[in-house]
């Protein structure tokens, strides 16, 4: 959390200032990034807790299911992209996914000319099932406590503390010059390596166009003097960036920082896909951003993105289908967009975007009509060389822990595979060895 | 909570950075014998107010020499019935105690309203407008930082939803925000705001098959009261033999306390356009929890914290549950703790946790329970050892220079009612540096200052601290010129200067009135001592103000945007 990072931001920017040997290391990857192409992670945090039970909605357990919820559970007329997983088992999508994620049973209908990238399992994307942070405490159901395990990739995170495992991954990789990695989400632990950070940004380019302009025009070029920044133009986002990633003692940075305008200016991308161009949502100016900043070639191998609230403890069905809408919607034209047009911006690396979220939510709803804090939830993986379909045993829900879904897929396993698949030592990262789950 | 080390403040962040970037280390910086009196009072009025003209501490040192003194006459100035006026060098319209229907019907906002009041244009955003005048125009200036600290760590996230509903919300937070605890809790936990916030609201638990919505009562105990380890008196937390954190409450326990919660229901009475009374909250004994609990993780539901839970025939359940949670073993350290994180130093050494702690319990039935803690907080021999030790959230940086200088908020367009389109400047202005108070950016039991979270992506992507807001936030200072009121300042200087000041006075006012800077070290920067060279906020000051004979209003303006816009500027 920003709280270490900005101490940490201390302790950096004393060893960027005398350590020759980072800079160095950093120079030596720069010069590797032109002959490698490791694949790009976005990570979207679904944050507040996404309910999974009526996210992909169990249909071999519909009695419990409706049991469990007599009026938030969804009847199989509603559920969209029926399908069965590899043991036979029937499994329906919350029908707020249908139009954007084009879930339909044909796997046909595509939305803005895009294909669908479920397809009935074969296409692109794979959903982990029963996954969250084993055993159950009101720790681990407190946001902050199971946020945090899940950005360090460890149980307990929220006790020992510790960096991120995107940042600890994406370090050792050949990342460009401005960095390894960016969030469009405040500050995110997850991107926190041991010598790095992620930038941050806004969720939209137009920061990097915030004119730091003073009552005088001797007050900008002043602002300038502040700063170490060039002088006259300077705006914001260069000046804060720089300032930042100098703590950092990444001193190519703030070269890089002045190479953000010059990036947005290669990938405009106007033909970009939203769900409505008239309502653009939170989630999905994030993930333009992330495709600007991708597609202009800006060499970042990880970002960090956020949306929500998935905190429904009250009349759920009200506001969850919206959110998961958005969720499928901007991540299905995220990545078909991508994939559309990253040969003609020179961009060879695979692109992975996966969810993650604090916790699943209770299998009994309340008096509310929403959902507390539980513990098994989804996860979506979504990109190239994805394995599509169901992956993990679904919980039961007529056997119960303490009340909850059981975890069948614990949350290290889901990071180590996509460790593994983006380059890093999965069993340094997650600290154990676990079986490889098959979703990619 | 978490174990880390705690070397640093964000004070090492802004000199690193500013080191890093070739820059002076820290030209106001205390000096190594520790901060002057004149230095002290200045950190109170800025930590425990939105800061102050320096004629206020001129005022407060010429009776009361030594600091403290001079602190405690100004505490008890705060804490002693002061009247609530608004200052008239910031014209803004007080906020509405309650809004007469004519009022109400008058689309006199300035932007497109409904006719009916309670639709107006977001009732929320209104509101906040209304908050954010009083916030920075108010005499009770130690009250309005309370009030900011009970906001974000009560956290209900404004929404147009509950925009009616905020203004009765905060009139409690406001009223008891230097009062008792637990008095301040059960007024809260009443509100109908926070009951629709944390989802408490027609929280039924007539049915045994249903459980309750248990939001509340795990936040309610999460991050209103005790936090989610147990804690010892000095803050650090209770671990067991393998060293790991003791946690306060279990599932079981929220379950119990939710069950224990149940029956408050929100009614809106019809036609009512006094949002203090707009929605009231009603217990219905018939909507708690009636039956024999059931078991949850095998623990009876009658059991909270190990100990029985029934509430007696009659009373009112919050109120009965508020006692038994303020008086929990871990929420005095809890809360000394994040009150010292806030006010104080982001990382307290134990002892000053157990001493304020210790103050907290001894006046836990005090009526002016949290008074006596802030004045326990100012005095006690660690306090000076904070100085400068900690960030500016944007509102102290936004009202800051406009509370020091002053700032003056022209009215809209240039009506004469219509003064609460200013407060919307703030409020965007405020907004784009990544602080929304009334959606708070931090809920502060959580994310500290500095351990920034979003509660909602939707209005905080960014955040004020890390990289773009921090500075973007210097946009802001487009406006720093305008909104100076500059005959008044020039007015403060003469009665100081003469009617001519010169530029090194000028200086002098401007920096020490927005970073602390000696006087003495103006000058010698002034006459080329090389203690201050390159590119520091003096010498840009100087040299800003020395570009005409005498000093245009354009200089002067530029002058203080370059101030707010250095890396002193932002530490507290």
């Amino acid at each position: 959390m920003a709280n270490i990072l900005n101490r940490r931001s201390v302790i950096k920017g004393m060893a960027g200032m005398t350590m020759a040997p980072m800079l160095a290391r950093v120079m030596t990857s720069e010069a590797a990034a032109a002959a490698s192409t490791p694949p790009i992670l976005v990570v979207i945090e679904m944050n507040g807790g996404n309910d999974g039970l009526n996210t992909v909605v169990p249909l071999s357990q519909l009695g419990a299911y409706q049991a469990l919820r007599p009026t938030i559970s969804l009847t199989p007329s509603q559920v969209v992209s029926t399908f069965a997983a590899g043991d036979g088992a029937q499994y329906g999508f919350h029908p707020a996914m249908s139009l954007n994620l084009a879930l339909d049973k044909s796997g046909n209908t595509p939305m803005n000319g895009l294909p669908s990238v479920f397809n009935g399992g074969n296409g692109p994307l794979a959903i982990v099932v029963g996954t969250g942070l084993p055993g159950f405490d009101a720790q681990r159901t407190s946001h902050p406590c199971a946020r945090e395990d899940w950005y360090v990739g460890r149980p307990n995170a929220w006790v020992a503390g510790g960096d991120g495992w995107l940042g600890r991954v994406l370090e050792n990789q050949s990342y460009g010059r401005l960095g390894p990695s960016a969030s469009t989400s405040g500050v995110a632990q997850l991107l926190q390596g041991r010598y790095s950070s992620g930038l941050v940004i806004g969720n939209s380019l137009a920061s990097f166009n915030m004119n730091f302009y003073g009552p005088a025009a001797s007050a900008s070029s002043a602002a300038g003097a502040w700063l170490g920044a060039a002088a006259g133009g300077t705006n914001a986002m260069q000046i804060s960036t720089a300032l930042d990633q100098k703590t950092l003692g990444d001193v190519n940075v703030v070269n890089g920082a002045n190479g953000m305008a010059g990036i947005a200016q290669t990938a405009p991308l106007s033909d970009y896909i939203y769900m409505n161009p008239n309502h653009v949502t939170s989630l999905e100016m994030q993930l333009f951003t992330i495709a600007r900043l991708i597609l202009g070639g800006s060499g970042l191998l990880g970002y960090f993105a956020s949306f929500g609230s998935f905190d429904t403890h009250d009349l759920q069905s009200a506001g969850h289908g919206s959110l998961l809408s958005t969720l499928s919607g901007a991540m299905t034209n995220f990545y078909s967009y991508i994939s559309q047009k990253k040969a003609s911006f020179g961009i060879a690396n695979n692109v992975i975007a996966m969810t993650i979220s604090d916790f699943g939510r209770t299998p009994h709803e309340n008096s509310g009509l929403g959902t507390d804090h539980g513990v098994a939830g989804v996860s979506f993986i979504l990109g190239d060389g994805v394995k599509g379909g169901l992956h993990g045993a679904y919980p039961s829900l007529t056997r119960l822990d303490e009340y909850q879904l059981a975890v069948t897929v614990p949350f290290q396993n889901v990071i180590s595979d996509i460790v593994k698949a983006i380059g890093g030592n999965p069993v340094e990262i997650v600290g154990a060895s676990y079986p490889s789950i098959g979703f990619i | 909570m978490r174990k880390r080390p705690s070397v640093f403040g964000y004070r090492h962040v802004l000199a690193a950075a500013a080191l890093a970037a070739g820059l002076a280390a820290a030209a106001p910086a205390a000096a190594a014998s520790g901060p002057t009196d004149r230095q002290m009072i200045d950190h109170v009025l800025r930590r425990f107010g939105f800061s102050a003209p320096p004629e206020v501490a001129d005022a407060l040192l010429s009776s009361n020499p030594h600091w403290l003194n001079a602190a405690n006459a100004w505490l008890a100035q705060q804490t002693g019935g002061l009247t609530d006026v608004q200052s008239s060098l910031i014209p803004l319209e007080p906020p509405p105690a309650a809004l007469t229907a004519a009022e109400a019907a008058a689309s006199t906002k300035g932007y497109p309203c409904n006719t009916v009041y309670i639709s107006w244009c977001t009732a929320d955003r209104d509101y906040e407008d209304g908050y954010l005048e009083h916030t920075l125009g108010t005499s009770r200036q130690l009250q309005a930082k309370l009030e900011l600290h009970w906001l974000e760590h009560f956290s209900v996230v404004g929404s147009s939803s509950i925009g009616t509903e905020m203004y009765a919300y905060d009139k409690v937070v406001r009223d008891n925000a230097l009062g008792n605890f637990q008095t301040l809790l059960t007024a809260v936990a009443r509100q109908p705001a926070e009951l629709y916030a944390l989802s408490n609201n027609n929280n039924i638990g007539s049915n045994p098959s249903t459980p309750p919505n248990v939001n509340f009562a795990r936040e309610v105990m999460q991050i209103f009261t005790f936090g989610p380890v147990k804690l010892n008196m000095d803050g650090s937390e209770v671990t067991d033999a393998n060293g790991m954190p003791v946690l306060s409450y279990s599932e079981a326990d929220i379950y119990a306390l939710a069950y224990a919660l149940t029956g408050y229901v929100v009614q809106d009475p019809p036609n009512d356009v006094d949002p203090l009374t707009y929605a009231v909250t009603t217990y219905v004994p018939a909507h708690h929890y009636q039956g024999v609990p059931a078991q949850f993780h095998g623990h009876p539901l009658n059991q909270f914290l190990g100990q029985p839970l029934t509430i007696p025939p009659g009373a009112d359940p919050i109120a009965f549950v508020a006692r038994l949670l303020v008086r929990n073993p871990s929420t005095a350290p809890f809360q000394a703790k994040e009150m010292l994180q806030r006010f104080a130093i982001e990382n307290p050494p134990a002892a000053y946790v157990r001493d304020i702690a210790n103050v907290w319990t001894n006046t836990v039935d005090a009526p002016d329970q949290i008074a006596q803690v802030i004045r326990a907080i100012v005095n006690h021999p660690l306090f000076p050892s904070t100085y400068q030790s900690m960030t500016k959230q944007p509102i102290e940086k936004l009202f800051g220079y406009l509370r020091q200088l002053p700032g003056e908020l022209a009215p809209f367009n240039g009506s004469p009612y219509n003064t609460q389109a200013a407060a919307q400047l703030l409020r965007y202005n405020l907004t784009a540096m990544g602080q929304d108070p009334l959606y708070p950016a931090t809920v502060f039991s959580f994310y500290p200052i500095g351990d920034v979270e979003a509660t909602s992506t939707e209005n905080n992507y960014t955040y004020w601290l890390g990289t773009a807001n921090s500075y973007a936030g210097s946009t802001s200072s487009n406006n720093i010129g305008a909104w100076i009121d500059m005959p008044t300042l020039r007015a403060r200087m003469a009665t100081k200067y003469g009617a001519s000041p010169t530029a090194l006075q000028i200086a002098q006012y401007l920096l020490g009135a927005m970073i602390d800077v000696a006087p003495a070290d103006v000058a010698n920067a002034n006459a080329g001592n090389p203690a201050h060279s390159g590119s520091d906020p003096i010498n840009l000051t100087l040299a800003q103000l020395s570009k005409d004979s005498p000093p245009t209003d354009a200089d002067i303006q530029s002058a203080i945007w370059l101030i707010a816009a250095s890396p002193q500027y932002n530490v507290n």
